[in-house]
């Protein structure tokens, strides 16, 4: 058949859509391997790492002081629970700064009839920009203490007021409604006592609660969530942090730490001019300034990531939810991508403006579309006798039997070096789950990425509603009211 | 076979070779989890003949039989001890596990284990000072890994190694340990067993890196060492401002009052680290006659600097904390 004829062209079109799909896939599982692969040597490498009471041995003399800096929101039914766990973290040095972010419901009430709190005063300097702040209040019970009272500006204003307030060489940012392993502060100031002269930031794991036994604000039981959705995402959390964040530590290359839990040196936070207001992820926003900042005055520094330290946070339930908090993740990524795009290929950013920013590019900007597009296209082509059954099944295989394959190894390199799971039963309903995700839940992502790409593109700025369950009740969270 | 067939039939076979890995960590899963409640139940066990020994049980020895071979789980049980006891308790605990002879188990576990499981090890050996020991020691202390290097160097410092200050800084020079806090913890032990040679070692014409200058001058505020005080007050002239402002906060440290006159000036230093430690070391000091100096720097341009003037005064004459109070309102502060 001669290019000449119509129907040639038609096909050799179609082959050629094939192929992009094909091949952008093949790179994208292409990275996820190589990902797996330096993750996998990473934890080979440390190895599990001591039990608690030698780490204390080992750093409780040494560990630089803490400002924990919890921004709450309508946080009233979760709030002194989530305080309670903090003030009962193990470690040596430090302090626990909750910043109340202009609630509407009764998060200060409960917090001062819990704490007994009293006005304070404290001296601070009003280095990086935020939204009034109306008091301060401290616990004379609890000298560790601090609640700050502001005018409502968002998490990123939030974070900025408790970071001029804060005392400590480094802080720790985190969600009021998520719960720190009582050890996570040790393991994760490790970077910054062996090597305090580079490190600036430090990422923590953030792990499914759902599922688990909470009492008293700790997670007594690991479990598997009963919730499908969230069953799939403690999968998607594994694959996330202990592979793709694990390997861009490795690389020198991370872009993000979770705004759930990370420790900053503080005065190289206050040097990029803390958190940036006005974007949904000031996380990833953070980190890349800083990035910026080092590379683009040529100083030596690291941003790291530890496996070991966890937080445990609360996955959405119900799908809308989920599906509101994926686009806005998304959202906060573009907004990252485009407020920084001139780091895209620049030699003076390294390997963070060619592999990081590229892989931005790929995996995030155009990721979801041509994802998208080829599961309409390849299948349709295919349907209209336009491609050969090998389009198809490779086309199958990019899109299913790697995500398997990446998903699975994802859990067994934790279930290998880490085995945080309990026992058999939860495992195996991790390896079914590790499965299912690629058919349905992995392409329902894709949808609401892009949801996230037309807000940023119309410029959406809204965050949504987020419905607290509260940790109280020990197997799952409490139904909301 | 054509590019695409390779693709899926690559891919089938990569998730199949996954699930299989996972099934097959599953079945070991069963297994590793006896593993795991008789690894805690060997733990109780081994505590329990310790404190036996302690409270001058006989049959410790028959007690510790079973678990003698296991370096991990001996290392581990002895160093829970050494967190607890000292004199002759913990003498009582290590005479006891050498005789069980634990001690060569221990160097055992030195040389032929690996990761967290040598590491404890190492920390363990410190406790014993039998000339085999320190052999072993002092190989691990030339071991590739720095944090094996600080362990073993921690171990013979406890067991009575000799590890000397020229050791140390020799190893600092050649950056053969890593320039934070466990290095700065195991500085502060070797300088307080002879300051003398952290003072030869700062006064050396061949300059330490700042780094470890700023260590050993903090070691030996912490040590007590009056005879450092010279050394401590011409490091206030230092180039690199970290270890000028390391020698303000040794000369707080020593709580004597020669240094009045040499903070005087440190609180005029351009870098405000340096101002900020001159201001806390007069605060740790109790240096009265410097209230006026900390009182003009309440109005400093560096917030470090007027938070640690004020919390200096607050620490000194009652009277004087009136200026700090004042200083301390958070929203005049924050209005500027």
């Amino acid at each position: 058949m001669g290019l000449d004829h119509p129907a040639a062209w038609l096909v050799t079109g179609a082959e050629v859509i094939a192929w992009c799909v094909i091949g952008m896939g093949l790179l994208q599982n292409g990275l996820y391997l190589w990902q797996l692969t330096l993750a996998w040597r990473a934890l080979r490498r440390h190895g599990p790492s001591a039990e608690p009471s030698q780490l204390w041995r080992r750093y409780a003399e040494t560990a630089p002081p803490i400002s924990l800096l919890a921004p709450a929101y309508n946080e009233e039914k979760t709030i002194v629970e989530s305080v309670r766990s903090l003030l009962a973290l193990h470690y040596p040095s430090f302090e626990v700064v909750i910043v109340n972010d202009g609630s509407t419901d009764d998060t200060l009430k409960v917090l001062t009839e819990a704490f007994e709190l009293e006005p304070l005063q404290r001296d601070y300097e009003l280095i990086v920009p935020h939204a009034a702040i109306r008091a301060l209040y401290g616990a004379p019970n609890q000298p560790r203490l601090v609640v700050v009272d502001k005018d409502n500006g968002g998490k990123a204003d939030a974070l900025n007021a408790g970071l001029n307030l804060s005392r400590s060489l480094i802080i720790c940012s985190m969600d009021a409604d998520s719960l720190l392993e009582p050890d996570a502060l040790l393991r994760a100031v490790r970077p910054f006592i062996d090597d305090p002269e580079r490190v600036v930031a430090v990422g923590g794991t953030i792990r499914v609660a759902n599922g688990c036994d909470i009492e008293g604000g700790r997670v007594t039981r690991i479990g598997a969530p009963r919730n499908a959705l969230a069953l799939l995402q403690t999968v998607e959390y594994l694959r996330a942090f202990l592979m793709a964040r694990l390997a861009w530590s490795e690389a020198s290359c991370l872009l993000i730490i979770s705004g759930a839990f990370g420790l900053f040196r503080r005065d190289a936070v206050m040097r990029v001019g803390g958190y940036s207001l006005g974007t949904v992820g000031e996380d990833m926003e953070l980190v890349v300034k800083l990035h910026r900042y080092f590379r683009g005055e040529k100083l030596p520094y690291r941003i790291s990531f530890m496996p070991e330290p966890v937080c445990w946070t609360q996955a959405p339930e119900d799908i809308v939810g989920l599906g509101r908090q994926r686009a806005r993740w998304h959202r906060g990524a573009l907004e990252t991508f485009s407020a920084h795009r001139d780091m895209l290929f620049n030699p003076r950013y390294g390997r963070v403006g060619f592999v990081g920013f590229g892989y931005m590019l790929l995996i995030d900007v155009l990721g979801p579309f041509v994802e998208i597009a080829g599961y309409l296209l390849v299948p349709s082509l295919w349907l209209l006798g336009l491609l050969d059954t090998d389009y198809l099944y490779a086309f199958l295989a990019i899109s299913f039997a790697y995500g398997v394959l990446i998903s699975v190894a994802a859990l067994a390199l934790e279930e290998s070096l880490l085995r945080r799971f309990p026992d058999v039963n939860t495992l195996m309903r991790l390896m079914l789950a590790a499965v299912a995700e690629n058919f349905g839940y992995r392409q329902l992502n894709n949808i609401w990425r892009l949801r996230g790409a037309w807000e940023f593109l119309t410029r959406q700025q809204r965050w949504g509603t987020m419905t607290r369950l509260g940790f109280n009740r020990a197997g799952a969270p409490s139904p909301a009211p | 076979m054509t590019a695409l067939t390779a693709i899926w039939i690559v891919a089938v076979v990569l998730a199949a070779g996954a699930l299989l890995w996972m099934s097959a960590l599953i079945g070991l899963r069963l297994v590793h989890q006896r593993g795991a409640v008789r690894d805690l139940a060997d733990r109780h066990a081994v505590q329990a003949a310790l404190l036996g020994a302690l409270q001058g049980d006989g049959d410790v020895g028959l007690a510790l039989r079973p678990y003698e071979g296991d370096a991990h789980l001996m290392a581990l049980s002895l160093l829970d001890f050494v967190t607890l006891l000292q004199g002759p308790d913990l003498e009582t605990v290590v005479e006891t596990l050498r005789k069980a002879g634990v001690e060569e188990v221990l160097r055992q576990g030195v040389v032929a284990g690996a990761g967290d499981a040598r590491l404890a090890c190492i920390e363990a050996l410190g406790a014993f000072n039998s000339p085999k020991s320190l052999l072993v020691l002092w190989r691990a202390a030339s071991d590739a890994s720095p944090a094996t290097r600080l362990a073993a160097l921690r171990s013979l410092l406890q067991a009575g190694g000799g590890v000397s200050i020229a050791e140390v800084v020799s190893r600092l020079r050649m950056e053969n340990l890593p320039p934070g806090g466990s290095t700065a913890d195991l500085l502060r032990m070797v300088v307080e067993a002879d300051p003398d040679g952290a003072v030869a070692a700062l006064e050396d014409s061949d300059p330490l890196p700042p780094s470890a200058q700023a260590m050993l001058l903090e070691g030996l505020g912490a040590a007590g060492a009056y005879a450092a005080l010279p050394t401590m007050v011409s490091s206030l002239s230092a180039e690199d401002p970290k270890v000028r402002a390391a020698a303000a906060v040794a000369l707080g440290m020593l709580r004597h009052p020669a240094a009045e006159d040499s903070l005087r000036k440190a609180m005029d230093d351009p870098a405000s680290i340096v101002r900020s430690a001159a201001a806390e070391a007069i605060g740790a000091a109790g240096l009265e006659g410097l209230a006026g100096t900390l009182e003009d720097h309440l109005r400093d341009s560096a917030w470090s600097v007027r938070f640690e003037a004020a919390a200096a005064l607050a620490k000194l004459d009652p009277p004087q904390v009136g200026a700090s109070d004042e200083m301390a309102d958070p929203q005049r502060t924050a209005t500027g």
